[in-house]
């Protein structure tokens, strides 16, 4: 979770301070910039991140209470 | 008089009848306060995603991001990127928890350990700050939707949403409000796909054509692909990726729908869902926004030159499914727009409602001590009284500037109702008179700064320049949110912070579905658990 709001974060900052480099165009003959393309990266991430965790938890083995009758 | 929209009228009025329908049926099933609050609980996690990304995703979602795209271009991308990361943080940190946790309301959970009457007062006094703003603005919009498309009066327009609205919740509760949002969900995503698949038809589905296309027509240029058109300093970029990040998993209309499912499993299962469904809408938008720049932008149809399209700059996208597919599906599409602003005001109204005749009547004024019955008839008392305010208030403010009330749910949700919920599921040292300064600073200070910035200072009261400069205040206001909690829960000396920390490892467990919960938890994960095999 720390990883992902740090590169959004991360994200911000360079297209605040960065704003000619993520500008740039991708490669010659596009106009889609390298922030665009990072952008679509991150979310791509993000989701995948995700997608990993729900799969994780859903299918991990939990330990059982200590006392069925706890509670 | 507006000219009308047949097949506007045609596909809203089916969406009416097939709701009406649902809620008919939903209002035989309503019965007690847990099937009016939150459903029985029994809505299964895939049909929950499904609503809650109906809840989420507003008109602002849809119209106002291809409106910003027309507009802005890259910018937009921050909107999207935190507004998918604010679904990972309800993912991981909230959407489980939350329902092992509370019952029907957020409050619930927060006062499982701390003091419940003053909590519920401050939970209360947040979901009201961030329902009543959020509600009027999608009445004035719809209002203002009403004249433009169907021929009638704002008024007129204003009494159906206000009307349906009432109807639906009062009636059908959460069933008939989830199935509302499950049914315009799919209206919505089924129609942004068609516009985008449009778009992408229009270029033989070349993505980098498209993206020069757009550059090529769009006043700023290359400029669109560029940072900084709209947010140009990290405050304001830093603040709004907060608002979202913070924001949607303090949303109380948002969090109650967590209490539809029946356990914490299915609950992380329905954030998951709401993401995926909501991310790839998010996709969906950068293809239509860039459509519209391409085709709208100096179309003397429905621009008077450049970008200034005729209704603003929200109304790209509408332009564009008639340029796409016609009358038929321009129709089509407002209408859905539409169905979106009654399924949200819906889901607000409902989480108002719980929170007046949960929290302050049964919590606070009756302190625990009221019948289901009782409850259940102050809700849907609640719901119609709320719902002639909501409309009165909608009536006054016909013509007003509300852009900022939109601005107003997510910053407060961000900076009172998240950090008080986080820190109760997260901090040990958290306390009630934490929570109370904590809650209450980032309130007070997220509408006063929104008041003294550009929108309400410049905008609505005329001055010339704001006495605070950004638009979203979000990094100060939940900055300070988390700096009284955490002050005044460390100088908390009393005994009952003593109390309230030694009650958080009970808590833990139960947010982590034991205790109580175990009996549903051992139904969920069976022998497998014990011996370690999981499922």
């Amino acid at each position: 979770m720390g990883a992902l709001i740090s590169l959004v974060l991360g994200f911000d900052l360079l297209s605040v301070y960065a704003r000619e480099f993520m500008g740039t165009p991708v490669a010659a003959g596009s106009v889609i910039s390298i922030g665009i393309v990072g952008g679509l990266c991150l979310i791509a991430m993000i989701l995948a991140a995700a997608l990993y965790y729900v799969l994780k938890v859903n299918t991990a083995p939990r330990d059982a209470p200590e006392s069925p009758d706890h509670g | 008089m507006a000219e009308l929209n047949y097949p506007a009228i045609a596909t809203f009025s089916l969406f009416i009848v097939a709701t009406l329908v649902i809620t008919a049926y939903a209002a035989r099933r309503t019965r007690s306060r847990k099937d009016f609050y939150v459903a029985g609980s029994a809505i299964g996690g895939i049909r929950n995603g499904i609503a809650i990304s109906g809840d989420y995703l507003s008109a602002a979602s849809f119209l106002g991001l291809v409106g910003l795209f027309f507009v802005g271009g890259y910018d937009t991308i921050f909107f999207i990127i935190n507004m998918i990361l604010s679904w990972v943080v309800v993912l991981l940190l909230i959407a489980e928890k939350l329902r092992n946790l509370g019952s029907y309301t957020f409050a619930d959970a927060v006062s499982i350990r701390l003091e419940a009457r003053p909590i519920r007062i401050l939970a209360a006094t947040g979901t009201l700050a961030v329902a009543v703003p959020y509600l009027l603005a999608q009445m004035v919009a719809a209002g203002t939707l009403f004249e433009a498309l169907f021929g009638l009066s704002y008024v007129q327009g204003v009494l159906v949403v206000g009307v349906l609205m009432t109807v639906y919740v009062t009636f059908g509760g959460m069933l008939a409000t989830t199935w509302v949002q499950i049914i315009k969900a799919a209206l919505l995503v089924g129609g942004g796909t068609i516009l985008a698949i449009g778009v992408l038809l229009a270029v033989d589905f070349n993505v980098n054509d498209l993206a020069s296309q757009a550059v090529a027509a769009h006043p700023q240029g290359q400029a669109i692909m560029q940072p900084g058109l709209l947010y140009p300093d990290i405050v304001s970029v830093v603040s709004l990726s907060l608002a979202f990040i913070g924001g949607t998993a303090g949303l109380p209309h948002v969090l109650m729908r967590f209490f539809t499912v029946p356990d914490g499993v299915q609950a992380r299962r329905s954030a998951a869902w709401a993401m995926g469904i909501i991310s790839y809408f998010q996709l969906l938008v950068l293809v239509i926004g860039l459509g519209a720049i391409v085709l709208l932008t100096d179309n003397p149809a429905f621009t008077g030159g450049g970008l200034a399209v005729h209704g603003g700059s929200n109304m790209a996208a509408v332009h564009l499914s008639r340029i796409i597919g016609g009358n038929i599906f321009m129709g089509f599409i407002c209408a859905v727009a539409f169905a979106t602003i009654l399924a949200v005001v819906s889901g607000l109204m409902l989480s108002a409602a719980a929170t007046i005749s949960h929290d302050l009547f049964a919590g606070v004024i009756r302190k625990g001590q009221c019948t289901d019955a009782e409850e259940l008839r102050v809700s849907r008392l609640t719901v119609v009284v709320l719902s002639i305010v909501g409309i009165l208030l909608a009536i006054l403010f016909e013509g007003q500037n509300v852009a900022v009330l939109a601005t107003l749910p997510l910053v407060i949700a961000a900076s009172a109702n998240f950090p008080v919920l986080f820190l109760c599921m997260y901090w040990k040292g958290f306390t009630t008179r934490g929570a109370l300064y904590g809650g209450y600073t980032g309130l007070l200070l997220a509408v006063s700064l929104i008041i003294l910035g550009p929108n309400v200072w410049v905008n609505v009261l005329g001055y010339e320049q704001p006495l605070f400069p950004y638009t979203y205040p979000t990094l100060f206001s939940m900055a300070a949110c988390f700096l009284a909690a955490w002050l005044f829960s460390i100088t908390d000396n009393s005994p009952r912070a003593a109390a309230e920390a030694a009650a958080f490892a009970a808590q833990m467990r139960r947010a982590q579905g034991y205790d109580e919960t175990y009996h549903a938890w051992k139904n969920v994960y069976g022998d497998a658990a014990t011996s370690g095999k999981g499922t």
